[in-house]
């Protein structure tokens, strides 16, 4: 049935991926919900909650803040707390409840600047979109508030977040951003850095090192790499001829013939059961909708959909 | 660009000033789009002919998924480009909702950057009730409000509101008023009082629309002043007002 989930629990949604871009950058983020969707960030979808420190908030909004538009609540909440941390930046995440009442993150944004004197990004997401996308709005607005003409910076890759790496991610620092530069050399190395490459203008590589510790132990067949979109045209350049099946987004310059964006569990167990594949590289949350598939299946953890790191 | 956005208590007239001052921008050789921003959705109907145009929110709620422009959109006189809104069934959801989410979409089919208007006019249910129905002057929208009023009292109140809620969002970088459109009743006094009005709050009135039979008789036909009867005193107020906005009057 369109949209039941039998196996799968919801994926990292587009505030999880905007919080994950920006949480090692030294900044104050503050998701604009009434402590749920925190929680569900730091308590599942954050892996370094636990183990780095970094200044993620809850709004607190409670129903008379919605029915008012407190926004100058707000604010000063924001301010007080920029007088006792010392934070780069003030990061607004959007969730359903500003969506819904529709919250003016422009407005917001002018506010707590004039108010604090420390740029501030507003990033729109609203829960409802992946966490590839929250990514990528994040890229957008960390460049269009700190990237500047005449940067020096060697090189950057873009998109190696916890969601998409687990423990094999890798920070920028707010430096780097503020120093890309027209020589920089762009590496993307997931949807939302494809998507955050394209943002800058400028050339780009599409590869995934994370993938390549897989190429060496995937025999020959026919194979369906589902993951991130990199991590199957990395194989794929590796020279392992491979479909890729992704629930995330698939940008049209990876996309192949017989390569699929997929929604439904359904749609992944009619791949893996009639898709004449001898090797199934993915996380093994889907296995349960493989029931009797009799290739191999090499596990590919892929925390936004699994929680695996 | 000219992106002016028109308030005013409800049944003051708003739809019939702000089409009539399309089809004058329009008359002019201008680019013009106007965005009706009300559930009732009759904002444009009068530069269409009569027609009723199918609202945005109609069309999301039939699972229609806009790649352009033109799917949510109608040319109506003069090559004005239309859309209304809309909103939820009258008592379910809400309106004001549905009004940012069609405003996501026009910024999503990038209409403003394509079409390149020389003026956008939006039409604004009443009065500025919530966060959606003060969407039209955020940032980024209109850049100026101007009010239709008479000179009866809830008319005066309700654009004393609107002065307040334009003064609220002054930290904002929301638009500013740029002036009140007289919509003549012919109650007693109404020039003074309305006069007086705009005094207090320091505002211009920058049009007095006379209370017209053309007017009635060219929107039972389908039409605009401007564009049934071009020549009337009404439609060379509205012609007047549109140079006036332009800075050519």
């Amino acid at each position: 049935m369109k949209g039941l989930r039998k196996v799968l629990t919801p994926f990292a949604p587009d505030q999880s991926g905007a919080v994950s871009v920006l949480y090692g950058l030294g900044g104050m983020t503050v998701i604009i919900d009434a402590g749920g969707c925190t929680g569900n960030i730091c308590g599942f979808d954050e892996p370094r909650w636990h183990d780095v420190r970094s200044a993620v908030f809850s709004a607190g909004l409670r129903d008379m803040d919605a029915i008012l538009g407190r926004d100058k609540l707000l604010v000063s909440k924001i301010a007080k707390a920029c007088e006792k941390i010392d934070a780069s930046f003030v990061a607004l995440i959007g969730t359903p409840v500003p969506a819904t009442i529709a919250t003016d993150y422009k407005a917001l944004k002018r506010m707590i600047e004039n108010e604090t004197s420390i740029p501030v990004l507003a990033i729109p997401t609203d829960g409802m979109q992946l966490y590839d996308e929250g990514e990528a709005r994040a890229y957008k607005a960390l460049f269009e508030t700190f990237s500047a003409d005449g940067g020096t910076l060697e090189k950057i890759t873009l998109g190696k977040t916890p969601l998409t790496f687990g423990d094999g991610y890798e920070d920028n620092t707010l430096d780097d951003y503020k120093n890309i530069g027209e020589n920089t050399k762009i590496t993307a190395c997931s949807a939302s850095g494809i998507e955050a490459a394209k943002l800058l203008g400028k050339p780009y590589e599409i590869f995934s090192s994370a993938a390549l510790e897989f190429a060496d132990k995937i025999p020959s067949g026919k194979v369906l790499v589902c993951h991130d979109e990199v991590f199957g045209k990395t194989l794929r350049d590796k020279g392992i001829k491979c479909d890729i099946a992704t629930f995330f987004t698939l940008h049209d310059e990876i996309r192949e013939d017989g390569d699929r964006k997929i929604t439904e569990e359904d749609e992944f167990t009619d791949l893996a059961m009639n898709g004449s594949y001898d090797v199934i590289v993915a996380d093994e949350c889907l296995k349960p909708l493989a029931e009797g598939f009799k290739g191999q299946w090499i596990d590919a953890p892929f925390f936004a959909l699994s929680g695996r790191r | 660009m000219l992106k002016i956005a028109v308030y005013g208590k409800g049944g003051i007239g708003k739809s019939t000033v702000t089409s009539n001052l399309a089809a004058a921008f329009a008359t002019l050789g201008k680019s013009v789009i106007q965005i009706g921003c009300d559930p009732k959705a009759d904002s444009t109907i009068n530069l269409l002919g009569g027609k009723p145009l199918k609202p945005v929110i109609e069309i999301l709620r039939e699972g229609g998924e806009p790649t352009s422009a033109e799917e949510i959109s109608a040319e109506g006189f003069g090559g004005i480009l239309c859309i209304e809104t809309g909103g939820p069934t009258p008592g379910l959801g809400c309106a004001g909702r549905g009004i940012i989410a069609t405003f996501n979409l026009l910024d999503e089919l990038e209409l403003f950057e394509k079409r390149k208007p020389d003026v956008v006019l939006y039409d604004v249910l009443g009065d500025v009730v919530c966060g959606g129905f003060a969407a039209p002057i955020r940032e980024g929208y209109a850049e100026q409000v101007l009010i239709v009023t008479s000179g009866e009292k809830m008319a005066l109140y309700a654009a004393n509101n609107i002065c307040q809620a334009v003064k609220n969002f002054e930290d904002r970088g929301y638009a500013h008023v740029g002036g009140i459109i007289l919509n003549h009743r012919n109650v007693p006094g109404e020039t003074e009082k309305v006069y007086a009005f705009a005094k207090e709050h320091g505002i211009d009135v920058i049009a007095e629309i006379p209370r017209s039979d053309d007017i009635n008789e060219c929107e039972d036909m389908g039409h605009t002043a401007v564009e049934g009867r071009p020549d009337c005193e009404a439609s060379q107020k509205f012609i007047g007002l549109a140079k006036k906005l332009l800075g050519e009057g």
